[in-house]
């Protein structure tokens, strides 16, 4: 049965099928091919991974993120974090990474975040003397790193799948970010050192206030947001029907960058980026869910135990292999099927499951952009009219620097856990 | 004919608009009723869930219209192009026999569903289930398009 539905989805993918159906025929195969089950079994897998609260939380932070997705508001955040570090050597870049960690805790879609922040900010860069490939890396670089800065979307799956709180797993995603950020920067000042970049000049205090009051209004939604669930007042869904409401008013009555006239494309296009996530998600469930029957999981397993390997070697190895599957695949698909196949093990060697989450998703988010087929990258370098090649090379020190990081969060599981159990999570 | 297609495009995208306001609306009357109000909606749960399965299932059509869904095209590029048009209908027929059985089994749960109702406000859960046949369908009939368009082999981006 599973050697039948492996065939069938890698012989579609190659051939440009799009990865939900691969998943759904390579399902309807493997079941009709073993002929046990009734074949109804598949309308009752995805109904049951669908219809959950949790999921709602998907729609409305990519609708509030499309609301909130104006060039306007990307400028405001990198104008802040300059504010604050942007007289160091390199100022300019490491403020694109603050601005991009602040950025993604509205977007909660990493493309999203590339396309804002990388069209803002990759002139500007280039102007102060950065490479153009290595403006793209530094943008690239901080996207990957943003994946962990909820809300984010896989980070809701993720949940929903290993049956996690969502709550728990964004606010876990604070430090491990500030991890990847902090490893980035370090690379970032040598590199402005070694190209000979001079630091910019610091800012008069005026303008610090200035630039802060400017970003007052992007920096409410997230506010709002970890507000609201931190103190308990709402569940991440509802907070993102707030964030909503939020994200509309100011698009449409304070910016007004917004008309009423773009709604419908705007709502559109998240409906068919919730479906896209959606479909797959459902689909996949009937692959994990014959994947658990042939008890894969227990052969998992059982292989961990015969190389004797420990929960740090099984965190680095499922790290690697989301960073491949996520450059190949875009991540999402690899976690919807993988991670219910792997849970078991993650519960057998006493992982928590909320670190576990947590790596899976830092992984997922390098993969996407890990050189030369990452995602992320090619469209970073389509913003930036790069080609793929150069800013391969220039990426490559960057997706160490990540891996480093993703390597210290593995280690010291203390920076996951810590916050959502300071609240009670 | 053409009439009847853009009539039925523009209706599904419309469906996801409401659907979606619907859900965003239906969310925030929840919160707005459990602190303003202090007697929490019971239906706003259930009617969001609802609301979602059939916004993902009509808004997985529209994708396929509109392409939104992921797939992996890189090699299907390099593919010569007399065995390139013969490639690129391996997708439609993909859909057409995944969609198939959505339409089948599905429609057997939602006849089953007649018989079961949500917890609270008692829906019957035919109406839930309906999505999925419902979607299928409407799947089928996008991918039954894309197999008969007329594309020059550069268009399948």
């Amino acid at each position: 049965m599973i050697t039948i539905a492996i065939s069938v989805f890698l012989g579609l993918l190659l051939l440009g099928v799009p990865v939900a159906f691969c998943i759904g025929a390579a399902g309807l195969a493997g079941l009709v091919w073993h002929g046990g089950f009734p074949l109804i079994v598949i309308i009752q897998q995805i109904h049951q991974s669908v219809d959950s609260f949790v999921l709602l939380a998907i729609p409305l932070f990519v609708f509030a993120g499309m609301l909130m997705e104006t060039g306007g508001i990307a400028i405001r955040l990198v104008h802040l974090a300059q504010a604050f570090i942007g007289w160091i050597r390199g100022g300019l870049a490491m403020a694109v990474v603050v601005a991009e960690y602040i950025f993604s805790g509205i977007s909660g879609s990493t493309i999203a975040d590339v396309s804002a922040i990388g069209g803002t900010m990759i002139p500007p860069m280039t102007r102060a003397g950065y490479r153009p490939a290595q403006a793209v890396s530094i943008v690239a670089a901080a996207s990957a790193m943003g994946i962990l800065v909820p809300p984010c979307i896989l980070m809701i799956v993720l949940g929903a799948i290993a049956n996690v709180s969502v709550a728990a797993l964004f606010v876990a995603g604070f430090l491990p970010a500030v991890v990847l950020a902090l490893a980035i920067m370090v690379y970032i000042y040598f590199d402005a050192r070694r190209s000979g970049i001079a630091p910019p000049q610091r800012m008069p205090i005026a303008d610090i206030a200035e630039a802060f009051k400017r970003a007052i209004i992007p920096l409410g939604l997230p506010a709002i947001i970890f507000g609201g669930i931190l103190g308990g007042v709402v569940t991440p869904t509802e907070a993102a029907a707030l964030a909503v409401l939020y994200a509309f008013v100011v698009g449409v009555f304070v910016y007004r960058e917004i008309k009423w006239q773009d709604l419908p494309a705007i709502m559109i296009r998240s409906s068919v980026v919730t479906a896209a996530v959606c479909f797959l998600l459902a689909v996949a469930a009937v692959i994990a869910w014959m994947l658990a029957v042939a008890q894969v999981p227990q052969a998992i397993l059982a292989s961990m135990q015969a190389v004797s390997a420990g929960p740090i070697s099984f965190l680095i190895l499922s790290a690697i292999l989301f960073i491949l599957l996520g450059a190949v695949l875009e991540g999402l698909p690899a976690v919807v099927i993988l991670v219910p196949t792997f849970l078991p093990v993650v519960k057998q060697m006493n992982i928590d499951l909320i670190h576990y989450s947590i790596v899976v998703t830092a992984a997922t988010g390098i993969g996407l952009f890990l050189p030369p087929i990452g995602v992320g990258l090619f469209v970073s370098c389509g913003i930036a009219g790069v080609s793929i090649d150069k800013a391969s090379r220039e990426m490559l020190p960057y997706i160490w620097m990540l891996m480093f990081g993703l390597l210290i969060v593995i280690m010291f599981p203390w920076l996951t856990l810590v916050l959502p159990r300071l609240f009670h999570l | 004919m053409r009439l009847a297609k853009t009539l039925l495009d523009k209706s599904l995208e419309w469906t996801c608009i409401v659907l979606l306001a619907v859900i965003a609306v239906d969310l925030l009357l929840g919160v707005f009723s459990r602190y303003v109000l202090a007697r929490t909606f019971v239906w706003y749960d259930e009617v969001a869930r609802a609301c979602f399965m059939w916004l993902v299932f009509i808004g997985s059509a529209v994708a396929v219209r509109l392409r939104g869904h992921f797939g992996l095209n890189v090699l299907v590029e390099l593919v010569p192009d007399p065995f390139k048009q013969a490639v690129l209908l391996i997708t439609p027929l993909t859909m057409i026999v995944f969609s198939g059985a959505l339409v089948r089994f599905g429609w057997d749960l939602t006849i089953h569903g007649a018989s079961q109702s949500t917890a609270v406000i008692g829906m019957p859960m035919s109406w839930i289930y309906a999505s999925i046949p419902t979607g299928g369908l409407l799947i089928a009939y996008y991918a039954l398009l894309l197999l008969f368009e007329k594309r020059d082999t550069k268009a399948h981006a």
